[in-house]
């Protein structure tokens, strides 16, 4: 069913595209242009809300338009019930042909060869010339290409500026170390008085230990897919949060490490936007959805430094667009993924949505139709990617359950379950058994 | 067990039956049931006062009666998806309405043939019936999807309700057995001395007798099949068959910008039904007894 | 005591010499009557069941075929996974804790609902809508808003004087309380079965009882209970089955949190199979969960015999 607001916008898109294709000669226009209209099906899955899935249209619709014998379905659910979805149709031989892919399932799907291997399909049809090589490189397994990043994002640390001007402290230095930081939100949370903390606990989250580790100059695995950080570094990070929750700088565990999380959780009942934490850590792309449900301003910084150390964030490809292996349209799909990352329309329809676009002309296109906060983030993305150096090793298959773990075990050592030096050879013991399996 | 006369009694539907335990002045009957509505219905009123709240205030705005009223997440829901919501509406009743008639009446008959029949290996077989239902359904659905993949049914109702019309949900063929059980056997001697056979005897005297029992199958099935979305989500491609259920989840995922609203207003909308349908048959609970006839 | 006591008998009168033919024929007629059941069940359960329990004693990632490893999913249960043997303590704790309080509260109010109260119907309809809501959205946020540290009840306790309360919903000594009273709250699929249940008892039964003289407790323990005994076996066994396999009020409300307090087994179940495509550990976690149900089921069935009074000629 369309209506007539859709088909104006994708005439107007349509336009857009026809003059835009004429300057920069990108798009491939019907290389296989023979036989009817909808005579090469292709399935596209992903996930999202249905935000991303108005914009995937619009994509769909422009690609149609200049290839009208390809027909695109497409269907999307969230983030969870996708990867069920998947596994399912994968198991049952239903594959779709073009699939959204996440870091954490690429070295599990490349692994069983589930991912066509796209180094035949570049520089033709797939041109990565102008494309972002930090972010290509980091979304590869093997040195190979198995998929276009569809966008990329840093770890950011979103704040409360209100809540800082309240407690009368200056905004954060993007240098501040650790250290620093446990004094400066300690600061926060005494002044803020009781039911308001200084930060969310970072005790339990992954991600911050990861770029921790990075700054101490060594990645999360090694590159046969092993833990590659000692106990020490465990006990280190957990005793810091330990340290912050004792002197009432980080939430508590009931709100913070040990809560609960479900796919509900975020952002609107979370700590930061119900004004008992003032700092949080996430993706930088979901400051938009932050705040979207944030009645005050929120603003970005990096993550706590390390003195003298190496950089700890990295850019992310935060989702990218794969083919399955056993498609029966290797052309047509790989056209697509050219469309999507390279033709002006359809970088438009994508917005930043699922991150920053790997496309160098992406940001010249795109900075008109910007909101206030998109921008914001593009400001940050200027500054963080100061403080970044590219990862290197790619996560093996287990390191979710791995992750699951971790977050298990630091919320256990947040309620008093479980001392520090347990819980750390104890998980230690968990995520090489993980590990082996796999 | 007493005699009983057959006689056709209209019990008045006012007519208090007061078999309660306790001697309660009617005051505090209603105060505690009065107390019990608000906490049933809290969840509920929330809903449905955050779906007409605007999506920044849903969170922020802590009473139940709306700062700002608007009917943005009505409009923008029903249309946020390529297909509206009228056409999910569609599907999930033509699903829910086939579940509910192969249930009832494929239950029906197994459940009389375990409740008033004798053949071999009954305990058997009672046995298997019940163990279908002590297995998760979740672990099933791979080797079922294959299954379906190999029918040709995905994308269409039919792994959603083809198997409802052969029995599969052991669940109301157990309560039907129980119910059916609970009517005395003396009607089922006269009717067959009177020269009936059992199918007769299943149509004719014991299902207008288990009309309580086939109304809760009825609403159950309804209800259940209206939420379930994990059926549909595995089976379901396009979206133009996709039910209620299913399309909710398109708007809240933490990896995205979640549309709470929408998901408030739509999931009011998808609650109406299933209260309506409830409301209707639950009466069936009251009006089948009363005109049944057997009981007294 | 043998299978075949489980299910009932018809009574009517035997004749020596007809007996063998009367009941060939009622054999085969049975047969046919659950011909709808044994088709389905052959085509859409079996074959399944059988798959999931061959998946049980193989890795199978969904991504790759299944290779055969033996035992090894049942030995890594019972003796290599801690996270397995939390979800059985926590599921045993759920299902013999919510099971008794929301059939009481069923019964309750099935029976407070069954007078000739003003307005039953409609008060029928509001204690039903808590389980029409299900595994929403709304269910999710509001159950840990309400009961969250800054939560409705905490402010009711407030009232009260109670000061220096933690949130219920995300420390693990309570969380699993609040999923308890959830499962409590959505009692409306029992209440109604008692419902239909107590109407079918005969209205005549109470009046000769009253005109013999017995008081309202002792016409519910002698008449109402008894009578209703089928129903509340068919309840008790069931939702001890469903909440054997509670999943989705876990899934959407804690996640299994805080600390693994309501990794509900199913649950765990579903995020092995999954989340970490681990399907043959979760088949054989199945078939595990499958023998408990049964065993339970078995057991309450046996005491069946003691207390429950059907109608047709047993006990």
């Amino acid at each position: 069913m369309q209506t007539t607001l859709k088909r104006r916008e994708f005439l107007r898109a349509g336009t857009a595209a026809l003059v835009g294709s004429s300057v920069l000669g990108l798009v491939s226009c019907g290389s296989t242009n023979s036989g009817t209209p909808g005579s090469t099906p292709l399935k596209l899955e992903f996930w999202g809300t249905t935000e991303r899935d108005k914009r995937t249209r619009q994509v769909i619709s422009l690609f149609e338009q200049s290839h009208p014998q390809v027909k695109i379905t497409s269907q999307f659910t969230d983030f969870n019930s996708y990867w069920v979805k998947l596994g399912t149709e994968i198991s049952g031989g239903n594959e779709p042909d073009l699939l959204q892919m996440d870091m954490s399932y690429l070295a599990q799907f490349t692994q069983r060869g589930l991912l066509l291997d796209l180094t035949k399909d570049i520089p033709d049809p797939i041109n990565l010339t102008d494309f972002d090589q930090v972010l290509l490189k980091g979304s590869e397994a093997n040195n190979t290409v198995y998929g276009v990043p569809l966008g990329g994002n840093y770890q950011a640390t979103f704040y409360r500026t209100d809540l800082l001007t309240k407690a009368g402290v200056g905004d954060p230095d993007p240098n501040m170390t650790w250290d620093q930081f446990a004094t400066y939100t300690t600061k926060i949370a005494k002044a803020l008085g009781q039911g308001v903390w200084g930060t969310d606990d970072g005790s339990n989250n992954g991600i911050i230990f990861e770029v921790f580790l990075r700054q101490r100059g060594k990645e999360a695995y090694t590159s046969d897919g092993q833990i590659n950080y000692s106990k020490q570094d465990l006990v280190d990070w957990w005793t810091y949060w330990d340290d912050m929750r004792k002197s009432g700088a980080c939430l508590p565990a009931s709100l913070g490490a040990g809560a609960p999380t479900t796919n509900t959780t975020n952002p609107p009942d979370s700590p930061l936007l119900t004004g008992k934490s003032v700092f949080h850590f996430d993706w930088s792309n979901l400051i938009v959805a932050w705040q979207k449900f944030s009645p005050t301003k929120l603003a970005m910084t990096v993550f706590p430094q390390t003195a003298g150390s190496q950089m700890g964030h990295y850019f992310k490809c935060s989702q990218m667009m794969s083919i399955s292996s056993r498609t029966k349209h290797t052309a047509e799909a790989a056209s697509f993924l050219n469309f999507t990352i390279n033709d002006p329309g359809a970088i438009k329809a994508l917005d930043i949505e699922r991150g920053i676009p790997g496309a160098a002309t992406a940001k010249t296109i795109l900075k008109p139709q910007l909101t206030a906060v998109q921008q914001e983030e593009l400001a940050y993305i200027d500054l963080v990617s100061q403080y970044a150096r590219p990862k290197a090793v790619l996560d093996p298959p287990a390191a979710g359950q791995v992750a699951t773990a971790f977050m298990l075990y630091a919320s256990k050592i947040a309620f008093g379950q479980i001392s520090i030096p347990a819980g750390a050879d104890q998980f230690l013991a968990d995520a090489q058994k993980l590990l082996k399996k796999a | 067990m007493s005699n009983q006369s057959l006689r056709v009694v209209g019990a008045p539907r006012n007519q208090a039956m007061s078999f309660l335990p306790f001697t309660w002045p009617r005051f505090f009957t209603h105060l505690f049931l009065i107390v019990g509505t608000v906490i049933m219905l809290y969840p509920a009123l929330w809903m449905l006062s955050a779906s007409f709240k605007p999506s920044d205030q849903i969170f922020s705005d802590p009473g139940l009666w709306p700062r700002t009223f608007t009917l943005d997440n009505y409009i923008n829901g029903w249309n946020a998806l390529d297909t509206s919501f009228g056409v999910f509406f569609l599907n999930s009743f033509i699903v829910c309405i086939l579940v509910v008639i192969g249930n009832v009446f494929s239950c029906s008959l197994a459940a009389f043939a375990f409740a008033r029949m004798r053949f071999t290996l009954r305990g058997f077989w009672f046995a298997v019936m019940l163990a279908t239902i002590m297995l998760p359904g979740s672990i099933l659905i791979v080797p079922q999807y294959v299954l379906f993949k190999s029918l040709g049914w995905l994308d269409t109702f039919l792994p959603l309700t083809a198997p409802k019309f052969l029995a599969t949900d052991a669940f109301f063929i157990f309560l039907l057995v129980q119910f059916i059980r609970t009517i005395p056997t003396e009607l089922d001697d006269s009717a067959k001395i009177d020269g009936c056979g059992p199918f007769q005897l299943y149509w004719r005297i014991l299902m207008p007798l288990s009309l309580p029992a086939l109304a809760t199958t009825a609403i159950f099935s309804f209800i259940t099949t209206w939420g379930d979305f994990f059926g549909p989500l595995i089976y379901l491609n396009d979206q133009s068959v996709y039910t209620v259920a299913v399309a909710l989840r398109s708007f809240v995922d933490s990896t995205g910008t979640s549309d709470y609203g929408a998901v408030f207003a739509m999931g009011v909308l998808s609650l109406i039904p299933v209260f309506v349908i409830f409301l209707i048959f639950q009466r069936h609970l009251i009006e089948g007894i009363a005109t049944s006839g057997l009981k007294g | 005591m043998t299978l075949e006591d489980l299910a009932p008998s018809p009574l009517y009168q035997r004749k020596q010499g007809r007996r063998s033919y009367r009941a060939l024929k009622e054999n085969l007629a049975a047969h046919v009557f659950l011909l709808p059941w044994f088709a389905g069940l052959l085509i859409f359960t079996v074959g399944p069941m059988i798959a999931s329990l061959y998946y049980s004693f193989t890795r199978y990632d969904l991504l790759s075929p299944p290779q055969w490893i033996g035992l090894g999913n049942y030995v890594r249960m019972f003796t290599q996974d801690d996270r397995y043997l939390t979800a059985l303590r926590v599921t045993f704790i759920y299902v013999f804790v919510s099971v008794p309080l929301k059939l009481t509260f069923a019964l309750f109010l099935a029976v407070l609902l069954s007078k000739g109260l003003r307005a039953v119907g409609l008060y029928r309809a509001i204690y039903y809508v808590p389980s029409l809501l299900g595994g929403s959205v709304a269910i999710a946020i509001l159950w840990k808003r309400i009961f969250g540290i800054d939560g409705i009840v905490n402010q009711a306790l407030g009232l009260f004087g109670v000061t220096g309360l933690q949130s219920w919903i995300s420390v693990p000594n309570t969380a699993m309380s609040t999923l308890v009273l959830l499962a409590i709250w959505q009692f409306g699929s029992p209440m109604l079965i008692f419902v239909a249940g107590l109407k079918q008892i005969p209205r005549e039964l109470y009046d000769s009882a009253q005109v013999d003289g017995a008081g309202p407790v002792s016409r519910f323990l002698q008449i109402t209970l008894p009578l209703l005994t089928p129903l509340i076996f068919f309840n008790l066994v069931l939702q001890m089955i469903g909440s054997f396999q509670v999943f989705t009020s876990a899934l959407i409300v804690t996640n299994g949190g805080p600390a693994d307090a309501t990794l509900f087994y199913t649950l765990y179940l579903y995020q092995q199979g999954f989340g970490n495509y681990q399907m043959g550990y979760a088949s054989a976690m199945a078939w595990v969960l499958m023998v408990i149900i049964m065993v339970f089921t078995a057991m309450t069935f046996l005491t069946s015999r003691f207390w429950v009074f059907y109608q047709d000629g047993r006990s």
